[in-house]
Formats: C-alpha cells, structure tokens, sequence
C-alpha cells in the first residue's frame, strides 16, 4: 500500500491514489446506492409484507404476493397474471421481429445515400427518437380514432363496427411500439451495414448465389453484432413498456406495466406491485444473460 | 543567440546505480549501472524488449525501479516524481497536447512553473527558432506532418533547458529519407546546445550515426558500452558482434596466439580467454587478392557474388581440411552437451536474429557459405572461381562469449 | 452500392409510418374546430392561446427547470465516476462492483426504477417533508438515470485519451491539479458537452419516472399532454406537441452538426 508507483505519470502509493479516488467515486456511488440500489432492495422488501385494508403496507412476512403472481388468488388459480406476463413477453417478441424485418431495408437505404445527404436521412430516423413518447403515442390514437381515413376504411371494409375506432386494440399497441422502437434497431444496424464489406457480396454474387442466399450468407453475418445491440436495446424496455399499452391498449391488452402501474395507483396494493416489478426485473435479467451468451456467440461468427 | 544553461563540465551528468526493474515475475532490467558525462549524446541501443525504454523511464521518472538510484549532477533523483527532475523526454508517440497550438505546446513546461511572462515568451521563441518552427506557431498538432510534430516535441522539451534530454525512439514514425535528415540534424543540435541526449534506439545505424557512445542491451543486461567505432570494430559478444552489422562468427579451439577453425589455423593478435569459442571478422575486413597472403591465407572458391552497385558482396566456400573435419564433428557435439544456460542463450539469440532478418546485413551463419566479403565492385567475382582470402590477425577479434 | 428499389419504396414507406402521426397532429393544430377531426380552416389561435395558458407556461418552466438542474448534478457526478472508473487502479472487484453500479441504472426498466423510487421516497418522508412528491423528488429521480448516461460518454472519450499525453505534462513539469485544468479537462470537455446534452434529452424525454414521483405542483410538458389525453385532447395540445416536435427536431440537427465537425 506504501509502496511507491508511478501512475499516469504521478509519483505515488496506491494509499493516496485510493484516498483521492474515493473522492472521485463517492458522490456517484452513494447516489446511486442511495436512489436505485436501496429503493430496489426496499421494493424486494415490500413485495414479502401484505397489504392492509386501507391500501396501507403490513409489514409481516409471506410468499402470498408470489403466489398472486403465479396465478393462485382467493378464488382459486386463474391464468390472468400468466396470461399478461406472457403477452408482455410476446408483444416484446413481436415487436422486436417487426422492427428487425423494417429496420433492414432502411438501413441498407441510409448506407446507400451519398456521404453528403448520409447523415440528413440517419437524422430523420434519430427525430422521431428523441420526440417525446407520449406525443408520439397520443398522435397514433388520433390517426386511428374513429372518423379518421384509416378506420373509415376498415370500417367500409366491414373489418370494424361503424362508428368504431382502430383504438384501443392490440393491433394499435402493436402499431406504437414498432414505431417507438425502430430507431433503436436502425440505428446500431446503420453502424454494423456501413461497415460491411462488399467485397464478400460480390464474391457471393460472382458465386451465382440467389438474392436470398446472398443476403443471408455474405450480409447477414456481417450485421450480427449491430443486429443484436438493437435487439436487447428493443426487446427488454418492450417488455416493461407502460405508456403505449396504456394509451392505445386500453384495458383489452394489459401488459405487466399496466399492472404494475394499477397496483401503485388504482389498487393500491404496493406490496403486489413490487412482486409483479420483481417479476419483470427477472425477465429483464435473464433477456440480459441470454444476450451475453448470444453476444458471445456473435464474436466468434 | 540565447544562452542555454549547461551543466558543468566536470564529473558525470548522469549516474545510473544497478538499477532492477520487476514487473511481476518478469525482470525488465537486471542490475544496471551507467555513467554519462555531461555534453555526450548517448544512445541505449537493443531490440524490442530488451529494458530500453524502460531504462529511459525509470530516468524520466515515469517508473519506479525495484532497486537501485538515479544520480543527476550528484543529486539523488530516485525518489523525485516527473514533475520535479530536470530532464525531459521526447516521446515516441510525440504527446503533443491535440488542444494547443505549436507555441502553446511549447510553452507548457515554462507556464507551468509559472514562469515569468517575458521569459516565456522569449524562450518559446529561441524554441520556434532553432527548430525552424516559426511558420507553424499557430497551428494545432493535427495540422502538422510528422516530421513537424517530432520537432514540436523536441522543441517543447528543449525550451526548458533540460539536465539531460531524453528521447524515445523518436524517429520510429518517420520515412526512411527524413530519418537519415532528421538525424543528422539531431546530432548537430545536440553539439550546438552542448547538453546530455539520451536516445533509445532499435536502429543500429541510426546509434552509429548520432552517438558518442553507444550501450548495447540485451535482456535487461548492458551487453557492451563504447563508442560507436569501438562497438563495432571491438565487439565483446556474440550479441554485440550480430546486432551491430554483419559479422563473420568463426568457431575454433584455443591456441598460443592464435585459433585452429574448420578450414585451418589462423594467427591472431592475442591468446583467446577459452578453450573453444567465437572469433568475428567484418565482410569489409576480408582481403581478396590472387596470390597467397603471408599469413592467415585460405584458399577459397566463391560461391556467390552479388553486384550491389557501391560494393560487391561474395560469400566464399573454405576447403576443409580432411582433419578439420573430425574437428568440426567434435566441436558439434560438445557443443550440444554445453550447459542449458549457453543454448538458452542460443536460442535467444535465434530468435533475434529472426527479428533482424530484414536487415540484410545481419544474418551470417557458417552454412551454407563459410565466409562473407564485402569488397570493392570491381573487379567482378565470378561464381566458382577460386582464389585467396586474407583473415588479417589485427580484423579478427576474439569474443568472450 | 445497387440496392433492389423495393428496398428504397420500402425504407421511404417505413419513415412515411414513422412520421405520419405527428404530420397529422401537425395539421390538425392548425385547424379551425375545436372538436372532430374535419378540417374547417387554418388559424394561429391555438399557438396564441398557448402562450396565454397559465398550465402550459408553468409546465414548460417546470420542464426546463427539471432538465436543467438535473443535467448540472448528473454531468459533474458522471463526470468524477468516470474519471474514478477510468483513472484509478480499484482492485479487480471493486471495479467489477463499479462497473455493475454503472450498467445498473441502464438496464433497470424505467417502470421498476419509478416504483422503487415511490417506495423508497414513501419511507424517506418519515424522516424529511423534502421527500414530498414534487420537483426535488424528480430531480433525484432524473439524475440516477442521467448518471450513467454521461458516464459512459466521457468514459469512451477517456480511454481514447491514453496515458501519453498525462506523462508529457508530468514530464514538462505540471502538478496535477495544472494537468487536470491544462490537459485533462479541455480534452474532456467535447465528452462532458456530449453527455450533457444527452442527459438534458433523457430528461426532457422522460415520462414513465416523472409521472410517478411528481407532486400536484410540478407538472410538466410530457405529463400535462399525459394528463389531458385522457381527458380529452384539445387542439392546443396539439398546438403544443407540434412546437415540442420542432424543438427537438432543431435540437437534434444541431447536435448532429456539432458531432459531424
């Protein structure tokens, strides 16, 4: 510890590097242990104790909030809470498939334009981005409310009752989360795309490949790694997501948010809603480990 | 001109005290010890990794040696951090700060110590001046070629009028042509201001040309210190014989005054130290002629000649003797039965050679062609011919090791 | 480069879907009626009535007030985390503790990190009325998760500095305090800028966080239009999120033009 080194050019003891270090760190880890670690473990807490009869929290010991959670309730089992953890889960799949399957062609496009115009079309994707999620969301809800063209149109169809709007379906929460999470593919799928040698698609071209087997043995495995950060940056805030099935869902398509939300406000039944958060904090954690062994994988390709 | 403070003339500048250097389990210098007199422009020669650069550190204070001192001007300066010794270093990657300009550049190590306005001024100017610099002044480092920014960062550390000026290979980035330019420039420089430079080079030719005395490293071991002449015409080692030019390394047993090799008995100027070892000769000390010499004579056929414009290069065959040869099948294997030290050492010095296999000059095994000459281009040697060398007992210096 | 032209109808297509919504909040806060979708005549009124909207007025101070204060905190945190990150021999635990510290906030949903924060400031109240929901809880909310985010930007632009040019000013005899003014921190400063503006984004953006550690008095931009959704849009919101969308669309050029340079 007293010893001396020479650390980025300083004559020093790790002693002293330490003691000035500390007070580098301290300010933020003490934040953060303070307004995310504590809370977090408070919320792991709270989802053991019960809740009273005014909505208050009842500090004693049990697994019943667990059990709510995997359907058991007072009235027997019933799939409800299953059902929403899994339709978070599959929303969260569909949405990912849908951006990745729409984010190809536009970044392939944006690469394609000339280096001067390059950025102009990557900023027309980055917009949308940085607008506020509630604009973007409460917009949808206007462009398929029911005297608007396109319900007009499903309607004339005979898809939809007259008088109906396209909102709140699934279809609409489906609607608004690809177009909340597209840029989050594009744009890492932009930077993996630009970088991709052309020269093996030629090579494969030259090969007499069809289209498809060229795209999917010289491309594809050149986009992996900007395909995969897209992926995890979709797939995991997709599954917490609140404001979109709140807004265009209605209660016809709760998802694990929605519950989550109604626990703290409606029901208030904290000690519930922190198990369902517990719950999502575990899907999130095992899509993260899934997307480490899989992010390995991708190095190797 | 401005005056630059130089230190006395007496006594040494710089004394290095069997300084170790650890890092972890590897031994990056294994007990070195140095003098440098003020005024001489010293050159710590090696291949990469042989404790070089981390010699020129431990100098600077950007490393703290395991054991040992740094002595400058009789001051102690081991426990001293960077920022406190009077020596500077030219990196080799330059460092010049991206966010300020030439002049700013310069100026750091003046405002820093908070040196007075004028004096900075004036100083950062002298600075501009002898490195030609002035017309760059305003301009930021990335705006620069390489050979101006290698002379920024000679100039910001020659502003401060440095004890000891230290640089780290600083010519690796450059072309070959500015190389040769820049070095010429360095050694005059060097005369002009009379202070101490110390170079860390890999490039043999580039320490030959620049340096008073040269210390050739290996392994963390100072393989040979001298001048530059002395290094290459008295070489100690193997290592030293190999790593500065072309040698021809010629094994033999001891005798009075002289060696017996594969091909015959050769006088020499002493009574080699061992019983069996090396004995160098340089391809240009290799005397060609028609008629047998006086002494230290072998008849010879060329085996090849390469014409290479300035000189002309011919590798000749020796006759063996029909008794050397029992001789060369017993210096063989005892040879293999040497101590594992000596073929670790070998190995080591495989190895090197490896790494110098670029340098044309620098590899020269006994086989398949026994000796090397360069000689002048004319008259032309033809494949097959055979004739006369002469091994002069004064170019053939017996190696310790 | 020869793209299919499909791939082009279909990328213009895409973006078309992406910016079809706000085009048409866009046309409707120009739109005469109050009620319905039917286009009735073009008018300013909405802008107009805007300005006058004591709410609005206060939930855009608010909003920038939040943003503001919260940027300053997280960028000088952020800042030392990273030189503490980057710039000190922790042992290989502690580092892999900070590091996880670091990611923490980035992979938490939004959702959890809000309701532990509601559960969290719910216990802080029995020890201080600070923790009363309102700005000060959603400046403590905004900076947790702004942290990491300017973090990890002056993080990558660290690394890239090398250790170099900290021994160049040693050599040339700076102390470090003349380093960490002359060299660290003028190099640092395109990465601090950088997470700052970053930062300043998240938090104007934010919605999920604000919305569950706000208080009756501090009412933002994102949480008023939250608030009259579902009340009933009227075309003042409309009027409201068309300039939003145009502030972040100068806003993002501009960075654009600052990282392009």
């Amino acid at each position: 510890m007293n010893r001396l080194i020479v650390w980025f050019g300083e004559l020093t003891t790790p002693a002293q590097l330490y003691r000035r270090g500390l007070w580098f760190l301290l300010p933020a880890v003490i934040w953060i242990l303070g307004l995310l670690v504590i809370p977090g473990l408070s919320l792991v807490a709270l989802s053991f104790a019960e809740r009273g009869q005014y909505g208050e929290v009842v500090w004693r010991f049990n697994l019943e909030n667990y059990a709510r959670l995997l359907g058991y309730g007072i009235f027997g089992w019933s799939p409800d809470t299953i059902l929403i953890l899994l339709r978070s889960l599959w929303v969260a799949f569909v949405t990912t498939l849908v951006c990745i399957v729409l984010a190809y062609p536009l970044a392939f496009f944006i690469a394609s334009r000339p280096p001067r115009t390059r950025y102009l079309w990557l900023a027309l994707v980055i917009i949308p981005f940085w607008t506020n999620l509630v604009i973007r969301t409460y917009a949808w809800q206007m462009l398929l409310a029911p005297d608007f063209p396109f319900a007009k149109l499903a309607q004339g169809l005979g898809l939809l009752a007259p008088d109906a709007g396209l909102y709140p379906s699934p279809l609409a929460v489906y609607i608004g989360m690809v177009t909340a999470f597209l840029p989050f593919v594009v744009m890492p799928l932009f930077s993996s795309v630009e970088r991709l040698d052309w020269s093996l698609v030629e090579a494969a071209q030259d090969l007499y490949a069809s289209r498809i087997r060229t795209f999917f043995q010289a491309v594809w495995p050149q986009t992996l790694p900007g395909l995969t950060v897209g992926v995890i940056l979709t797939f995991i805030p997709a599954m917490g997501m609140f404001v979109i099935p709140d807004l265009l869902g209605g209660a016809k398509y709760l998802l694990v948010g929605n519950l989550i939300q109604q626990q703290f406000y409606a029901s208030r039944d904290w000690p519930y809603g922190a198990a369902v958060s517990l719950g999502l904090m575990v899907m999130t954690l095992i899509g993260l480990a899934l997307y480490r062994r899989r992010g390995k994988d991708v190095d190797l390709v | 001109m401005t005056t630059v403070a130089r230190p006395p003339a007496t006594g040494e500048s710089l004394s290095i005290q069997n300084v170790v250097k650890k890092f972890g389990d590897f031994t990056a210098l294994g007990g070195v010890s140095l003098e440098v007199p003020s005024g001489e422009f010293f050159t710590l020669l090696g291949p990469s990794g042989c404790g070089k650069t981390t010699l020129l550190r431990i100098i600077a204070g950007l490393e703290v040696p395991t054991e040992g001192r740094v002595v400058l001007l009789g001051k102690d300066i081991t426990p001293l951090p960077a920022n406190q010794r009077p020596v500077n270093t030219v990196f080799q990657s330059y460092a010049l700060f991206p966010h300020l300009s030439v002049w700013e550049n310069i100026a750091f190590g003046l405002k820093s110590r908070r040196m007075d306005k004028a004096e900075v001024e004036r100083r950062v100017k002298y600075g501009l001046e002898i490195l030609q610099l002035e017309r760059f002044k305003d301009r930021l480092p990335h705006q620069l070629s390489g050979g101006q920014r290698q002379r920024v960062a000679l100039a910001r550390a020659l502003v401060n009028e440095p004890q000891v000026l230290l640089l780290d290979e600083p010519m690796s980035a450059l072309d070959a042509k500015l190389r040769a330019e820049v070095q010429v420039q360095l050694r005059r420089l060097q005369q002009q201001l009379g202070l101490t430079f110390i170079l860390v080079t890999h490039d043999q030719d580039e320490a030959m040309a620049v340096s008073d005395r040269i210390a050739l490293m290996r392994m963390g071991h100072l393989e040979q210190v001298g001048t530059p002449d002395e290094v290459y015409e008295r070489p100690r080692t193997r290592y030293a014989a190999e790593f500065l030019g072309a040698a021809n390394l010629i094994k033999g047993l001891r005798l009075p005054m002289g060696f017996e090799a594969s091909f015959g008995k050769l006088a020499l100027n002493r009574t080699p130290p061992w019983d069996e070892g090396y004995v160098a000769i340089r391809p240009e000390r290799v005397r060609l002629s028609e008629v047998e010499p006086r002494q230290n004579g072998l008849r010879v056929r060329v085996r090849e000649a390469v014409y290479r414009g300035a000189y002309q290069e011919v590798w000749l065959e020796t006759r063996r003797a029909r008794a050397s040869d029992e001789l060369r099948e017993s210096l063989s294997s005892s040879a293999m039965a040497s101590s594992s030290l000596e073929t670790r050492r070998a190995r080591a010095s495989d190895e090197l050679r490896e790494s110098l296999s670029s340098s044309a000059m620098a590899s020269s095994s006994l086989e398949p062609c026994d000796i090397r000459v360069r000689t002048a281009p004319h008259p032309t040697f033809q494949a097959g011919q055979e004739l006369w060398a002469e091994l002069p007992a004064d170019a053939l210096v017996v190696l310790d090791e | 480069m020869r793209l299919n032209p499909w791939v082009g109808i279909t990328a213009i297509a895409t973006l078309a879907f992406l910016y079809l919504p706000m085009l048409a909040v866009a046309v409707l806060s120009f739109n005469k009626t109050r009620y319905g979708l039917q286009w009735s005549g073009f008018t300013w009124d909405w802008y107009v009535r805007l300005l006058n909207n004591p709410d609005i007025l206060e939930a855009t101070r608010n909003t920038f007030v939040l943003a503001l204060v919260s940027t300053v905190i997280a960028t000088v945190l952020g800042t030392l985390f990273a030189i503490a990150l980057e710039r000190y021999p922790w042992p290989r635990r502690s580092q892999g503790f900070l590091e996880n510290l670091l990611y923490l906030p980035v992979v938490t949903p939004d959702i959890i990190f809000a309701v532990a924060l509601v559960v969290a400031f719910g216990a802080f109240r029995m020890v201080s009325s600070l923790f009363e929901p309102g700005l000060f809880t959603m400046i403590l909310g905004h900076v947790t998760f702004q942290i990491a985010f300017v973090a990890l930007t002056v993080r990558s632009r660290l690394k890239s500095l090398g250790h170099d040019l900290d021994e160049a000013a040693r050599d040339l005899y700076a102390s470090y305090g003349y380093f960490v003014r002359h060299v660290l921190l003028p190099l640092l400063t395109p990465g601090i800028v950088a997470g700052a503006m970053l930062a300043f984004t998240l938090s104007l953006d934010d919605f999920v966080i604000s919305f569950f550690t706000s208080g009756p008095t501090s009412q933002t931009l994102p949480l008023l239009i939250y608030a009259s959704v579902r009340r009933g849009v009227t075309p003042e919101i409309h009027a409201l999120s068309t300039l939003i969308f145009l502030i972040t669309v100068l806003l993002v050029l501009a960075s654009e033009r600052l990282t392009r340079r």
